[in-house]
């Protein structure tokens, strides 16, 4: 029944990723990423291609464990190990192909040459690597299907495939951290080191052990025989060791580089080393120094999740997530992203279930293992076709198929518009601006001169009328008296000033809002609630309530004070003088309005009291429950 | 025309921020409508419609406009990673970039230190967007569009050594006004792109700037030469090893170890064998 739902789900995830595809070949990448200029590699690099092929570690790990050491020990791992690191490099070159902006040209590298490229040399060893595998695994394929005079040229080759993988291996998975060494501006510190390329190849070994550990306990937890302990403990011992050198070698660069402070440093980036260290490092060094996890099924597949994940963590972090910091960027992959990813890691698993079901790749499951299994499930996969493609005899395979294909109309479903109908950028709603006639007054004074609504000022019906602007500069549907001919003589600059609001324009949009000059129109720290005065004075009309005389700068200089129109602000009997014009130029936060408005009078007023009066200009003179306050701290108010 | 080392100096101190210069690249090199894309993330940043742009630095005195574009450096990472070779530095000094064999890889959007190279996430089959020195323009003997646009001979065009003389030349005759410094002579090993000003530039979005003199490529190319050397030793170690192996288990079973064994090599740890597995199942 397990068996079952295993595949079940791995259908379903599978199938998100196809109608994903469709739209990304479509639309291009950027329909379906959340991929930006300053974040250009995402889930597709750093999961699908730097973690991935990490984790595919396991084929040459083993290959070289059982072939070259000749260690008899991991004879039974070693073909899923073979076909493991084959469908991660399978994985990884399908990931590569979605990820690259134009597709098609993924064979490029063959014959476009550029061997400075770290990127060509990685690219070339996985090409190379991928051929390796496929003969290594060809191995197992030849034998079921008998084809003896291929099969004895493969044996004899063996031992120059299994030297050519491992040191193909070796290349590439250090390159993948040299690819690293060039990003020292993106990359935190505690990640960026010259020995990025030892540290991924060292770790590789270490995660390509307990990878294989995981998939052969969860495919022998799936057709429920026992699997093959000693092999996996030995496997476990061996990432031990291999870990505790990542981790030596790891700290040891940053203590020998001068970073040590950064550890402890409190910081997103510490936190995020933490607790990377500690999943594929600390937890899993002391849980597999102990002989009795090492023994455990359970214990060694939770111990190697637990690796993976930080390891793949690790990656994750060197190819982006630890350069958010330092571009000051943000990234987090869409869920389109998520659905490729793990529908080709579902795939993947269908591919090694069929193999381990087909192909005998555990010789501890055998023939009558998976025929057990099967029948927990009701199923019948004696014709292989059916667990492919889907034949009308067996309830399973139109079950996955259903599941298959539910899954692709769900996910066209949740599409994004971006992704359906391609990419295009929202505009900021604005009204264009409206010409009404005005009445331009000079009065002589400091202001050039006022404007104000042709109806407003019906009483000078003698005076001249011209045109104006209204503009709805906020975005809010209200439209105000724009003066741009006041506002060309007030910017910096003069005429040559019209940068100043021209040139901070957003895309499709041709003037910055009101706001982005006026910053105290909204100022979120302000105790005046500029909106709610707004809506009470109704709207547009409400300005001049405040803002007397139309045209002049609205400014604080030349606004009323709150008490004019709430006289309740002031306690009974204050002595506070509301009507100085001194009081008015004031900063309207609630403590420096309280210590202007309050405070300068007291002060002045202590000047002129008798001696037994002199405490007034301290708080506790009236509000005899506080503390006295000193004279730096009155100086520091003021 | 005659291979010089191509330049352009801007004084910050004469740019006024008109983005005449903005305008002349859009239109030379025919770039799209600039649209408030998602990626887009600072209004006038540079994107895949905007090759340079003018950036506003705030100051106590008064604003100063910084143009931002390709750096056009000596000794160009973007070109040390292009997998396919599809960005160049032409012996005249531009960059340029092939799209014909472009492969969309984006690597060098993130290996450049100074964050330029832009992506048309917009299209199904997306470009890396850069300025290009106006290549065609300069290789013709005409001068770059921003330049020919400046009204303030802000930018100017010229021999990189010729235009480093002037920025010297400029900053000694002033020394008050400048900081006794050229922004690109020696940064990541010097850029064909210079800056003279009165204020200190950052010139990325970077949380710490770029004083490094050492050429980026230098980085990986010092380890990726090795790489040669690791593959055959690598490769021979493997081999010495498994002889090695192979001749002491040979020893230790003694007189088995006939010249069947021998000659045959690998087959006999083939993973075909199930014998050896089926006993690790029993055990």
């Amino acid at each position: 029944m397990k068996l079952r739902i295993t595949k079940t789900i791995l259908w379903l995830v599978a199938g998100l990723a196809p109608a994903v595809l469709v739209m990304r070949v479509i639309h291009g990448p950027g329909s379906v990423t959340a991929l930006t200029d300053i974040i250009p590699w995402g889930l597709w690099k750093g999961g699908g291609v730097v973690a991935l092929v990490a984790i595919g570690g396991a084929g040459f790990t083993v290959a070289m464990l059982v072939y070259i050491f000749n260690c008899q020990l991991f004879k039974p791992v070693v073909r899923g190990a073979v076909l493991l690191a084959l469908l991660c490099y399978s994985s990884v070159g399908l990931g590569l192909t979605v990820d690259i902006g134009i597709w098609w040209r993924i064979v490029f590298p063959v014959w476009h040459w550029q061997v400075h490229s770290v990127l060509f040399e990685v690219a070339w060893c996985i090409m190379l690597y991928l051929v390796v595998l496929s003969l290594e695994f060809s191995h197992t394929v030849l034998a079921r299907i008998g084809w003896q005079r291929m099969l004895s040229v493969i044996e004899k080759l063996t031992m120059v495939i299994v030297i050519a993988g491992i040191s193909l291996s070796t290349l590439h998975q250090s390159s993948l951290g040299t690819l690293f060494l060039a990003t020292p501006f993106r990359l935190h510190p505690l990640w960026h080191t010259d020995f990025l390329p030892l540290l991924f190849f060292i770790s590789a070994i270490g995660i390509g052990c307990l990878t294989i550990s995981v998939a052969t306990l969860f495919v022998h937890w799936l057709y429920e025989k026992a699997a093959p302990m000693r092999a996996v403990s030995g496997l476990g011992a061996i990432a031990a060791v291999t870990m505790t050198l990542y981790g030596i070698l790891r700290f040891a660069d940053i203590i020998a580089s001068g970073k040590a402070g950064l550890l402890v440093n409190p910081s997103w980036d510490a936190a995020n080393f933490w607790f990377e260290i500690l999943l594929s490092v600390v937890i899993p060094v002391a849980l597999l120094s102990q002989k009795r996890f090492r023994v455990s099924p359970a214990a060694m597949f939770w111990i190697g999740v637990g690796a993976t994940v930080g390891l793949t963590l690790n990656r994750v972090n060197v190819s982006g997530l630890a350069t958010l910091s330092l571009t000051r960027a943000t990234y987090m992959p869409s869920w389109t992203e998520w659905a490729v990813s793990a529908g080709i890691l579902a795939a993947a698993g269908l591919i090694y279930l069929f193999c381990v079901e087909n192909l005998g790749l555990f010789a501890t499951i055998g023939a009558e293992g998976v025929r057990r299994a099967r029948a927990a499930g009701s199923l019948d996969l004696s014709d292989w076709r059916t667990t492919f493609f889907g034949a009308h005899r067996h309830g399973e395979a139109r079950l996955y198929s259903l599941v298959f294909v539910a899954a692709i109309a769900g996910s066209f479903a949740c599409l994004s518009n971006d992704a359906v109908f391609g990419v295009e950028p929202v505009s900021t709603k604005t009204s264009g601006p409206r010409r009404v006639q005005v009445v331009k007054q000079n009065h002589g004074c400091s202001a050039p001169f006022t404007v104000a609504l042709r109806d407003d000022v019906a009483a000078n019906s003698g005076a001249a009328t011209s045109m104006a602007l209204m503009v709805d500069g906020n975005r809010n549907g209200r439209y105000v008296l724009f003066d741009h001919e006041a506002h060309l003589t007030r910017v910096e600059g003069g005429s040559t000033g019209c940068a100043r609001c021209h040139h901070m324009n957003k895309p499709l949009d041709s003037a910055p809002g009101c706001f982005e000059c006026h910053r105290d129109e909204y100022l979120a720290v302000d105790l005046f609630d500029h909106q709610i005065h707004e809506n009470h004075t109704g709207g547009n009309h409400g300005c001049i309530r405040c803002h007397a005389g139309a045209g002049s700068p609205r400014t604080r200089a030349n606004t009323p004070d709150c008490t004019s129109c709430h006289p309740n602000m002031r306690p009974a009997n204050t002595r506070v003088r509301v009507d100085d014009p001194t009081m008015r130029d004031r900063p309207s936060g609630y403590m420096q309005a309280m210590h202007g408005l309050c405070i300068t009078c007291h002060q002045e007023r202590k000047e002129t009291l008798p001696a037994e009066r002199q405490g007034i200009d301290q708080c506790a003179g009236c509000h005899g429950d506080l503390p006295a306050i000193s004279e730096a701290v009155w100086q520091s108010w003021l | 025309m005659s291979v010089r080392n191509l330049a352009i100096l801007t004084d910050v101190t004469r740019c006024t921020g008109c983005e005449s210069c903005v305008v002349a690249c859009q239109q030379a090199n025919g770039l799209p409508a600039e649209k408030p894309w998602r990626w887009v993330r600072q209004i006038d940043d540079l994107s895949s419609a905007r090759w340079t742009t003018i950036r506003a630095v705030p100051q106590d005195d008064c604003t100063r406009y910084v143009r931002r574009q390709c750096r056009h450096c000596l000794d160009p990472e973007c070109v040390s990673v292009c997998i396919v070779g599809a960005l160049k530095k032409t012996p005249e000094g531009p960059v340029t970039y092939d799209r014909d064999i472009c492969i969309g890889c984006r690597y060098c959007l993130i290996a450049c230190p100074w964050e330029i190279p832009r992506y048309s996430w917009e299209d199904t089959v997306p470009y890396v967007q850069k300025c290009d020195f106006c290549f065609s323009r300069v290789v013709d003997g005409r001068v770059p569009a921003c330049v020919e646009a400046c009204p303030t001979e802000a930018t100017v065009f010229g021999d990189r050594d010729e235009l480093l003389a002037e920025a010297h030349r400029r900053i000694a005759a002033e020394p008050d006004k400048y900081i006794d410094k050229v922004w690109g002579e020696t940064e990541v090993g010097g850029t064909s792109v210079l800056y003279i000003s009165d204020v200190d530039l950052n010139l990325t979005d970077l949380e710490v700037g770029i004083s490094s003199e050492e050429p980026m490529p230098h980085r990986t190319t010092k380890i990726l030469h090795r790489m040669p050397t690791v593959f055959i030793g690598m490769a021979a170690l493997m081999g010495g090893v498994h002889w090695v192996i192979r001749r002491r288990q040979e020893l230790m079973t003694g007189a088995a170890a006939t010249a069947k064994t021998g000659s045959t090599d690998g087959t006999t740890e083939s993973p075909a064998n199930e014998e050896s597995s089926a006993e690790e199942n029993n055990a």
